[in-house]
């Protein structure tokens, strides 16, 4: 079947298939829904050693939708929308149209040993020592712009890069200016991150700028954890039949998040439902707004891809939790922590339509 | 250049905030207000606000080939060379530009701010010639710090100088230079990230405190603009275009009208005196009054400066200067002493205090032995109370976290040092070394590479700030429950794992009671973990404070040849009543003495907070008043030899949480 086939994916052999992780269902959950919205704000995955995090992370690429793109340009600018391409192409498209491809949307690492200049780019040395012309070489953040960002341990990550990482997250944008150069570039990308929370804390602003967080637990039940085993050593022995059997599943689920984002634009919040939303927030005593945009987000893509036209309260009530429990935990001091769940179902009870359902 | 990627969001399609864009309108008809502050929780538009303002500004006319966008017809504020043209009769060509947001990058190299030597230029022709940096691109632009209480201090240094003076000097690498950087400077930070140093607070001219929005009606408003600005930003802007230009246009007459606003006599007493009231050091505050209150009668329309926006003016000018004393005064201070009501104590779980009276006392609190006792909240600590007097003042400014130069791959780059042999090669700094020689290399049969010698090659200088190392040694013996002891030290020493929480130090802690000492939280930034195992600390027994003092020190030890970097501050919590002897036979006393004599030997920095010097203390109460206060004495006395052989700072536990300690 794959003969036929001429769809490009990116095929890395050592790949375990996505559709083939078994459970974890908010997990999975959280990282679809960034594939069909990048706004949601990305994805922290929490969760002892050895629960599949980091394959789940890795499998993602290979069920991302493929991207238009400028051929050569280092930011991959989307070739049709000018507001998010960098100086470079913005300019060339005026003057005419820059050559494109359809490149897959890729999940770029992010080393914790990684140096500030590769992370945010730096002086492009051969060039300068050439021809002593003082040229911006692109780090990682370029790398990751309309794609997805993956650190694993974030937690252990070095202050100094958090920082870095956090500006161009904040501004969807990599504003350099060091080791002289001068340089700014889109940086939008989905951020990914995986830790073990007995490895220590994650510093709250970093916290906040993930839009979904999933805690997830090793699996106790006997015969998942037997069939979780097998797929392994099915995966280990055959790699490429292993990913064979799982094609069509997997191409489902790209078709599912490629259908998705195009019904994305037409989804849309009654209002009880954006009242409810904001209640919620306000009784969780939520900091700032960035609790309400999140859950807008991510209730209107799983809406999506559900294929429903507006977000409900049962919507809602599957991404809440995910969308806003690492909110209300501010501090590790504050032990009486309202549960989101109830305050939810407080908020649409008081913010319940006109004249019935329930 | 600095124009961003898709149009900010609307200015006019803020939704309520209305301090912080009133503080923002205010700084854009008078830069000379001197910047703005916003501080806030995250996500509350602090950051939406100030990128939004650019849209709003007024555009200016500007010498049109400057690389400070000097003003034509000012020759004060003019960079030399636009000067020396004018004065040589040239008509410098002009044109109106709007004014930017800068934005200054957290991880900017110093030189990327300040300027430096034209590497390209020099490398060509080998001419030095100065290539402007972000603050050469702010002088007359608003210059954009976010988080800007995580700023490196050689950029906050840098920052400063430029902004007191209204132009930016520089003398390095072979360049010489000045030019004006007059900016109107904005700053967002969230408080929890850690406090601004002192004097670059005092720089803001006014300072909004923003917080989230609990109106429901309101919240969903300001989630509906979003969604609707993120599904069609330009729709959505131009749904805005006429309210933004209605502002514009406002500020556009303020600023017309603002000289001829006048500061009626008695007005301008009244600024001085409320500063005076408000004990408001230094005349900035006045001045900031003055010039936001013109600036916002102008914006009224107003021709002289009315009571009512002279109020509006302090609230935004004068709360931040106030001193901290006088600012954190108030019903805290009352919360905070509550040694008296003690609770009834749970009769349960007492076995642990049969043992607890070894000289015969009887625990006023009825065998309560467990130290988390309900004691309320948690208060915030003033670390320099902690830390030795000889780095007060530094760490007074920076927080706890000490950078240190190191070598290695790691670490913020931070400058550059000559190096024959690096293995982390400054390229900048080198190339910048070899560049004014590469002119007279042209034309010789050198070829087209660069000439780049051994003297050239520059190291990269990084800064990595040391890592933190918390250790508490808490006194979990009988006498603490004396009094209010106990309820006071759970609460010292959660607030310090706290405060160990925003500043990002790890920590640990030892606890000693009965015939031993042990480390009950090992070395953990997990401080959830650290605050459940100090809340799990039974109390009682004897006090083995040498044995504490030892397991401290020999963590201590541990940790520094795991990491010769990291940075210990051991703080002890104890009443000094040392009676569990090391060594079978010896004088636990004495011996308390020598280990604390090791500690400073180590140079450990160290600090000893006596939980019972005036603490409510029942063990005197049934003595006469005499006996009691010699008693007393005797026991400060021990506490504050103890701590002198520690060569730590001394703290009654009752003055923590002031902050103003005075040692008697």
């Amino acid at each position: 079947m794959t003969d036929t086939d001429t769809e490009q994916r990116s095929t890395d052999p050592t790949t375990f298939p996505f559709t083939a992780l078994v459970n974890q269902t908010e997990m999975k959950r959280a990282l679809v829904l960034n594939a069909v919205d990048p706004s949601i704000g990305g994805v922290l995955i929490r969760g002892e050693r050895g629960t599949a995090k980091s394959t789940a992370v890795r499998a993602l690429a290979d069920v991302l939708p493929d991207q238009e793109a400028v051929a050569d340009c280092p930011y991959g600018c989307p070739p049709d929308d000018p507001q998010r391409m960098c100086e470079d192409c913005r300019e060339r498209a005026s003057d005419g149209d820059p050559p494109t491809e359809t490149r897959p949307m890729r999940v770029v690492d992010l080393p914790l040993d990684a140096t500030e200049d590769r992370l945010t780019g730096t002086l492009d040395i051969e060039r300068a020592l050439g021809d002593g012309e003082a040229r911006f070489e692109p780090g990682v953040l370029a790398a990751a712009n309309r794609n997805v960002l993956y650190v694993d341990e974030v937690n252990l990550l070095d202050d100094h890069l958090v920082d870095a990482l956090l500006d161009a997250a904040a501004m969807g944008e990599n504003v350099v200016e060091r080791e002289g150069v001068s340089h700014r570039h889109p940086a939008e990308f989905v951020l990914v991150g995986t830790m073990n929370p007995e490895e220590g804390s994650l510093r709250p602003q970093l916290l906040d700028r993930f839009g979904l967080v999933v805690d997830v637990a090793g699996i106790d039940d006997v015969e998942e954890r037997v069939e979780i085993s097998e797929r392994r050593a099915a995966f280990d022995a055959d790699p490429a039949a292993f990913r064979a059997a799982y094609e069509d599943d997997q191409r489902a689920l790209t078709r599912d998040i490629v259908d998705a984002r195009a019904r994305l634009g037409d989804v849309t919040i009654p209002d009880h439902v954006a009242r409810a939303i904001a209640a919620t927030n306000v009784r969780l005593d939520v900091d700032g707004h960035r609790g309400d945009d999140t859950l807008r987000r991510a209730a209107a893509a799983l809406a999506a891809v559900r294929g429903e036209s507006t977000v409900t309260a049962s919507v809602l009530r599957d991404v809440a939790g995910i969308a806003l429990d690492h909110r209300t935990e501010q501090l590790p001091f504050e032990e009486d922590a309202v549960d989101v769940d109830e305050a939810l179902s407080a908020a649409l009870a008081e913010h319940a339509p006109q004249g019935a359902e329930h | 250049m600095s124009a961003p990627m898709r149009g900010p969001f609307p200015f006019t399609a803020l939704v309520n905030q209305s301090a912080m864009k009133r503080a923002l309108v205010l700084n854009a008809v008078d830069p000379s207000i001197g910047g703005v502050l916003v501080r806030g929780e995250r996500g509350t538009a602090k950051s939406t606000a100030v990128r939004a303002l650019a849209d709003v500004l007024p555009d200016h006319e500007a010498v049109a080939d400057c690389p400070y966008g000097c003003p034509p017809d000012d020759p004060r504020r003019m960079c030399d060379d636009c000067r020396r043209r004018r004065r040589a009769g040239e008509s410098l060509p002009t044109e109106r530009r709007p004014m930017r947001v800068v934005d200054l990058p957290l991880d900017a190299t110093e030189d990327r701010l300040v300027g430096t030597l034209d590497v390209e230029r020099a490398l060509a022709d080998g001419e030095a010639r100065f290539e402007p940096g972000v603050l050469a691109a702010a002088n007359r632009n608003v210059l954009y710090v976010d988080e800007v209480n995580l700023l490196d201090d050689h950029l906050v240094d840098s920052l400063l100088d430029a902004a007191a003076m209204g132009e930016n000097v520089v003398e390095r690498e072979g360049v010489s230079h000045r030019h004006p950087a007059e900016f109107v400077l904005v700053g967002t930070m969230n408080p929890e990230e850690g406090e601004l140093r002192p004097q670059l607070l005092d720089r803001f001219g006014l300072v909004v405190d923003v917080a989230g929005i609990d109106d429901v009606d309101e919240r969903v408003e300001i989630s509906e603009r979003r969604a609707a600005f993120d599904a069609d930003p330009a729709g959505f802007r131009d749904d805005y275009a006429d309210d933004q230009r209605a502002l514009t246009r406002d500020i556009a007459d303020a600023r017309a009208r603002l000289d001829d606003v006048t500061l009626p006599a008695d007005a301008a007493a009244a600024v001085s005196e409320h500063a005076v009231d408000a004990r408001v050091p230094g005349l900035r505050g006045d001045i900031a009054v003055r010039r936001t209150a013109a600036a916002a009668a102008a914006l009224d329309g107003a021709g002289e400066v009315t009571d009512r926006h002279l109020a509006e003016a302090r609230r935004l000018a004068l709360a931040h200067r106030r001193p901290a004393a006088e600012r954190d005064a108030g019903s805290d201070r009352e919360a905070v002493r509550l040694p008296d009501d003690v609770e009834p104590g749970d009769p349960a779980d007492t076995a642990d205090s049969a043992d607890a009276d070894s000289d015969g006392r009887v625990p006023v609190n009825g065998g309560r032995n467990d130290l988390i006792a309900d004691v309320g909240s948690t208060y915030p600590i003033d670390r320099t109370a902690l830390d030795p007097a000889k780095d007060r003042t530094r760490r007074e400014e920076y927080g706890r976290r000490i950078p240190s130069k190191i070598r290695g791959r790691s670490g913020r780059y931070v400058g550059s040092r000559r190096r024959d042999d690096p293995d982390d090669v400054a390229v900048d700094a080198t190339l910048r070394a070899a560049a004014r020689r590469q002119g007279r290399r042209r034309g010789s049969d050198a070829g087209d590479g660069i000439d780049v010698r051994p003297a050239d090659v520059r190291e990269k200088l990084r800064e990595r700030t040391a890592e933190g190392l918390l250790v508490l040694v808490v006194d979990a013996s009988g006498s603490v429950m004396n009094g209010s002891r106990m309820r006071e030290t759970k609460r010292a020493v959660l607030s310090l794992i706290e405060d160990a929480y925003r500043t990002r130090d790890r920590v640990a802690v030892v606890a000693f009671r009965g015939k031993d000492a042990r480390v009950v939280v090992e070395p953990t930034r997990d401080v959830g973990r650290a605050r459940r195992q100090v809340s799990e600390l039974r109390v009682g027994g004897n006090t083995p404070l040498c044995h504490g003092l030892a397991t401290a020190y020999e963590l201590v030890e541990r940790e520094r040849r795991r990491d010769p970097d990291v940075y210990p501050l051991v703080v002890t919590f104890s009443d000094g009543k040392a009676n569990v002897p090391y060594e079978d036979g010896a004088d636990p006393e004495r011996e308390a003495l020598r280990v604390a004599a090791a500690l400073a030997a180590a140079d450990v920095e160290t600090a000893y907070v006596d939980t019972g010097h005036g603490l409510n203390d029942s063990t005197f109460s049934l003595w006469s008043e005499e006996k009691a206060l010699a008693a007393k004495r005797e026991e400060y006395e021990w506490n504050r030899t103890l701590a002198d052989a520690m060569d730590a700072q001394y703290v009654p536990l009752i003055d923590l949480p002031d902050g103003d300690y005075v040692a008697p």
